[in-house]
This record gives C-alpha cells, structure tokens and sequence, in this order.
C-alpha cells in the first residue's frame, strides 16, 4: 500500500470517527436473510415491532450456542409474560450443515423464529467476531445492548435488563 | 483490481460517498457508524516432546479492525489487518499488514450496486461462493463490481466481476459471474402449500496464458443449474454444476477431464422427529482463480465436507477433508425426542441424534482415451472407502440442575488418500461423556469426559475439559487430550481463562497445541504443534 492509500484510508476513517455519537435513531442493519422455509426476507422484518428483540446468533455445530438457547427457552413462558419480548435465532450454518438447521430445530421444539445466515452477511453487517453472540434491539430498530459468548446465567442478566428496559420505557 | 487499475477511481468515489454521508448527515439525518476489533496472538516456547523448537520469530499476532459506516441507503466502510507474523499455520501470503477491504454500496427496492471488495454465494456456493473463515485465514473475497437486480417480485439477478484477495495483493485471474435465482409462486403469484424455484448460475475465469499447451485455456467456464421445492411436510433441492477442463497445480495441471458435481437434499419433519439426506458426487471441482494457486488460496467455488461437523476435542482428530478431484457419498441425519413424561423422556423429554456419512472415491476404472469429456464415472463409487462416520448423540435433563450429554462416534479415516502419506485406514471409536451442573443461579460446572480408541496411527487417546463459569464475566477451564496409545505418551494439555463484558472479550490460555488438520465448515488447513500463551480479544459496536 503506498503513502496515497493509506492517507485515503486513514481520511476515510477520521471522517467516520467524527460521526461517533451522533446517531441514535434506527441503527440495526437491513441486509437479506433467509427465514426456515427457505424464503429472502430483510433483517428488519425479523424484529418485534412493539417491543424488544433477542437476536441470538448460533449454529448447529456450535454447543455453547444451543446452551444458550435451550436455557431461555426453560425460561421463555415467564419472559414472554413479564416483557414485551420475542427471540430470534439466525443460524450462522453454512453450505455444509444448512440443511439440518430445520431437522435440529423442530427437535428442540424451540418456540423462536429461525433465520438462516448462510454466507455470514449479517453477522458480518454486525460486526460479530465469534458466536454465540446476542444483540437486543428495542421497537424503534435501535440496537440497546450486545453479549459476546454465553456463560450459563448470563440468561437471568438478560433478562433483568430486559425488565429494567421496559420500566424505562414506561417513564418516559 | 481497483487498487491496481482504477486506484484512484476507486479511492474517488469512497471519498465521494464518505463525504456526502458526512455532510448530509451534518445537516440533519444520521448515519450508522459500526465497527469490530479482533486480535489473536501467541508467544511460543521451546517444547522438547512435540519436537518444536519455537520458531525464530517468538510471537505470532493476527488483528483485524473493520469499520462500517451506513447513510440511508448507501454505506461505505474498511478493514485494516496486520500479521505481526501470522500465528503459526496461518498461510505466508498473509505476511504484513495493511487495508485489504473497502466497499462503497447503494441499495433500493430494485437494485443493489457494490464497488470494492464484496462477498457473495450462488446457490449452494459450487460454483461461486466468496467468504471470510478468519480461524483458516481464508478472506477469497472479489474485488471489483457486484450488481444485484430485483426487477419483479420473485426475480433476483446477480452480475459480478473482479479479482479475489490474496493475502494484501490480489490474485492473478479475473472472475465473473451471473446468477439468477426464479421463485415461480411469487412471479406467478401461486397460492399454496408448495413453494417452487428455479436458479441458475455462469461463473468464467479469465488468466493470461502464454505457455504452449493447448489444454490450458485463458477462460475457464463453469455454470449450474438448481431447484428447490418447499412444503409445509418437506423440503428437496438439487444442483447441478459442469465446469470445463481445467489444468491446474491442484490436479497436476490435468489436461483431461471436465468437472462435474451433483448436489440433492431432503428433509421432512413432524412433530418430534425430523430427518435430512444429503447425496453428493463431486469430479474435478477444485475451481481456482489463478491456475498456479495451492493450499487454501483463491478458490472460486465452495466445496465442504459432507459430514457432521462434531463440537468435541477427540473426534476432531480425525476430521475429513473433502476429495476435490472426485468423491461420491451420503448423509443422513435423525433426530428424534422422546417427549415429556414418556417411558424413555422422563420429566424433561430425552433428545437422540443419529447421523451418518460415508464417502467414497469415484469410480475411475473405464479407461479415459484422448478428448474423453470426463474421466470417471462419477455417478459410480469405487471400493475404496474414503471417510465413514457413525454417531449417535442422546441429550438428557436429568433434573432442574443437571444435564447429560453422551457421544458415541464410530470414525472410519483413510488417511492414506486424505493426508497423502503412507498408512493404513484409521478405524477408531470415541466416547465423550459431557455434564452441565448448575451450582447456582449464574454458578456452573461443565465436565467432559473422553476416550478414543484405535489400533493404527498413534493409538488411543484420553481427554477431559472442565469448565467453572460465573455469569456474566468470568470462566476458566483445563483440558487434556493424553495420546497414552502413543510411543511418547504426550498430554497436550491447556488452562486458561476468559473474560466477557458486553460485547468485549479477553481470552488467556497457556499450553500445548495438538498438530494437525484443523478444520471449520469443512475447509480444513494443516497446523503445526506448538505450546505457548495465547491471548484473544475482540469487540464491536454500533452507534
């Protein structure tokens, strides 16, 4: 890379930096996914529109992911009733096992929504490194919180905010 | 390509963007500005019983930094990444460090238009899928113009042309590509339970030849055709991929035989159970952009191993690497769960989990004569078996606390054909036995417990992980993997600790590091064993 580029890159980037903080109306990225009957649909059709949404991405080969989503599901009924909150699972499956990602789930009897990812496209919109990772976004497509990895319990801090989220709301 | 040939241009229009995002985004309306931070590194030491002297160079450290900056319907954005050397087994080409992507991009309802670097799969990805595996170093991503069409509703088309990433250049030949995809229900406005498409896709290869043989050509065709059918009761899609005759390093530069490769899945579920089948047969598939590339260089195509890809330490011994140049085999998949309060589900339900996949080399016995389009049989299987792979897993909540995970694996390896070194076929057995415990609410304890048995290679193996974890911040683990079966009888054994915080999360692990084929998704690279610390970071926001 010569001086030229990377005083183009280093613009670039600076310009992007003075934009920090500015933003705070919808920030959760639209990009095409595929919904488990194997249909495009955008990423923002995935989201609750009257409440929070619980993005957990994972896939089928991945344990601590299906950790994480087999202990919210114990917990699930009790959230729904307390919170105005749905959770989406987007399985980061690829060519390789995509075609099992239906069979896996009907098994687990996981009452979320599952989307398929299969080139990483949003994962890679939301800058995610490894999975399992969680994102919250609230009603107005604002992204309000984000988990890297799963530790079991991390579903009872969840859900905490979750209810402190929703007093918030109430507040205002 | 645009860095080479249109360098400024390309530089002009980010900044033209970049600069209309920011002033537009001064005056009222507000971008999305996001951006991720990932470091690996290792420090190694001197380790006698694996025969490693550390290498010359003591550290190795792999960063990446990726900004994304989206305005309404355009967005723009960067990744720098710096190899301070790569970690060992990363590939050389990776040496140094520097920009190696930028994007500028505008999408509507009818149209999505990306300048610089992009990633992009047709159809299952045999003929064309760009990507980025950062745990294989693989980033084939094309650098040039990707145009995406949706003129009418259930009609999407796809036009790319551009050069693929190698390491901080970019690889010798040019790439383009079409694909259509064709949703019959949406176009003809169909109602009904059954969901019906149609795709098809043309992706040429374009490199200088000047030598003298008359095989290698400068353009390297190959197309495919596909259908899905999707029911409330079942899903079944094909794909079908002819590619031309392609002389190259990876197949001896070759001068016979097409490529050729035929994909079909299945899957039905009902209420409990669900199964999948997976056929595929694949003959010369290895579908580079630069003729002379290797290892995991600038593959245009997608090929991954049609096996379970198995979540424990031991069965990974012996992963399988897909056979480009000609394999032919089946998957199925069963799962099942004994529901709640049946004989065999007890409280909480018990889940089962049968998968099996055998794949053999394509028949290639008929004699290829001079001009012969194909050179095997490649709807036929020969005797000899390359991977077999038998499992069975049963999930168990045995209580509010407790949960039981037991693996049996049956792994049939010819390591022979897959390695490419003289052996005998690896027939091995594993067993892991895994235990979630939860001491609290946010308290837990994981133990593995593992063996694997066989007679060839280096004998049997015992393993172990525990896990202590306290939500939400910290966790720390041992494990070993003990080659007791070997002639060294070496534990390659590894502690560490992790520590998250949102979005954010430090890693520190110290210990030996198995060598081997390491493989995600079914693309395998070859790593050295080594021992050391290695220390891991990663972040990301969006504001």
């Amino acid at each position: 890379m010569n001086y030229k580029e990377k005083l183009a890159a280093c613009t670039l980037v600076c310009m992007l930096l003075v934009s920090i903080g500015v933003a705070q109306e919808a920030n959760f990225p639209s990009i095409t996914v595929r919904n488990i009957e194997n249909k495009q649909i955008e990423s923002s059709e995935m989201l609750n529109k009257d409440g929070y949404t619980v993005i957990s991405f994972w896939a089928t080969w991945c344990k601590p992911c299906i950790r994480e989503l087999n202990n919210i599901n114990d917990l699930y009924e009790e959230w729904t009733e307390e919170v105005n909150v749905e959770v989406v699972a987007v399985s980061i499956d690829d060519a390789r096992s995509s075609a099992k990602v239906g069979v896996f789930v009907n098994s687990k009897d996981w009452p979320f929504d599952v989307y398929l990812d299969v080139n990483s496209d949003l994962k890679r919109a939301l800058n995610i490194n490894n999975i399992p990772h969680s994102i919250v976004v609230d009603k107005n497509g604002q992204i309000v919180r984000e988990h890297s990895g799963y530790l079991p319990g991390d579903e009872y801090e969840l859900y905490d905010e979750l209810v402190e989220m929703q007093k918030k709301d109430a507040q205002n | 390509m645009f860095f080479k040939l249109m360098s400024n241009r390309t530089l002009q229009a980010l900044f033209l963007l970049g600069f209309v995002a920011f002033s537009t985004h001064a005056q009222n309306k507000k971008g999305v500005l996001s951006g991720g931070f990932q470091s690996e590194s290792q420090y190694y030491v001197d380790d006698e019983l694996i025969n490693t002297t550390s290498p010359s160079e003591k550290i190795g450290s792999n960063n990446y930094f990726k900004l994304d900056y989206v305005y309404g319907d355009f967005s723009v954005g960067v990744r720098y990444e710096a190899y301070m050397p790569p970690m060992l087994g990363y590939p050389v080409v990776l040496e140094g460090e520097g920009i190696v992507n930028r994007y500028a991009s505008y999408k509507n309802d009818f149209l999505k238009l990306t300048v610089g670097n992009f990633y992009e799969q047709f159809g299952s990805g045999l003929t064309l899928r760009a990507y980025e595996e950062r745990l294989l170093g693989i980033d084939n991503s094309i650098d040039g113009i990707n145009v995406k069409l949706m003129p009418v509703d259930g009609i999407e088309l796809t036009f790319l042309a551009g050069q693929q990433r190698l390491g901080f250049e970019t690889g010798a030949g040019t790439v383009r590509g079409v694909d259509g995809i064709f949703r019959l229900n949406d176009i003809m406005q169909w109602e009904g339970n059954l969901g019906i498409s149609l795709g098809g896709s043309l992706v040429s290869k374009y490199q200088l030849y000047t030598g003298p043989v008359d095989e290698i050509k400068e353009d390297v065709n190959s197309y495919s055709g596909r259908f899905a059918l999707d029911h409330s009761l079942f899903n079944f899609s094909a794909e079908f991929v002819e590619k031309d005759i392609d002389p190259q390093n990876t197949n001896g530069y070759n001068t016979r035989g097409k490529g050729r490769a035929l994909l079909g899945t299945f899957s039905t579920v009902q209420k409990g159970i669900g199964f999948s089948w997976t056929f595929r047969t694949i003959e010369n598939m290895d579908f580079r952009s630069d003729r002379d590339a290797s290892l995991t260089n600038l593959w245009i195509n997608y090929i991954p191993a049609e096996t379970r890809q198995h979540g424990y330490l031991l069965p990974n011994i012996y992963p399988y690497a897909v056979q480009l140049n000609g394999e032919i085999g089946n998957q199925f998949n069963l799962n099942y769960t004994f529901a709640k309060e049946s004989l065999l589900g007890g409280k909480y339900g018990t889940g089962i989990a049968l998968n099996y996949a055998k794949f053999n080399k394509i028949d290639r016995s008929a004699p290829v004569e001079e001009g012969e389009a194909f050179t095997g049989n490649f709807l036929r299987a020969s005797d000899t078996t390359l991977y077999r792979d038998f499992n069975v897993e049963i999930t168990k909540k045995l209580s509010k606390r407790v949960k039981i995970i037991l693996d049996y694996v049956a792994l049939n390896y010819n390591r022979q054909e897959i390695e490419g070194v003289p052996s005998d076929n690896v027939i091995s057995h594993i067993g892991v036995l895994e235990l979630q415990y939860r001491l609290k609410k946010r308290k837990s304890l994981r133990v593995e417990l593992q063996h694997l048995s066989t007679e060839q290679d280096l004998g049997n193996w015992a393993g172990f992980v525990t896990e202590y974890s306290m939500a939400p911040h910290w966790s720390f683990f041992v494990a070993d993997q003990y080659n007791y079966g070997g002639e060294d009888k070496v534990h390659y054994f590894q502690g560490g600790f992790s520590y998250s915080n949102r979005a954010t999360r430090i890693a520190l692990n110290y210990g030996r590091q198995r060598g081997g084929l390491i493989c995600v998704g079914g693309v395998c690279r070859f790593v050295p064993a080594a021992t050391g610390f290695t220390l891991s970071m990663s972040t990301s926001f969006t504001k």
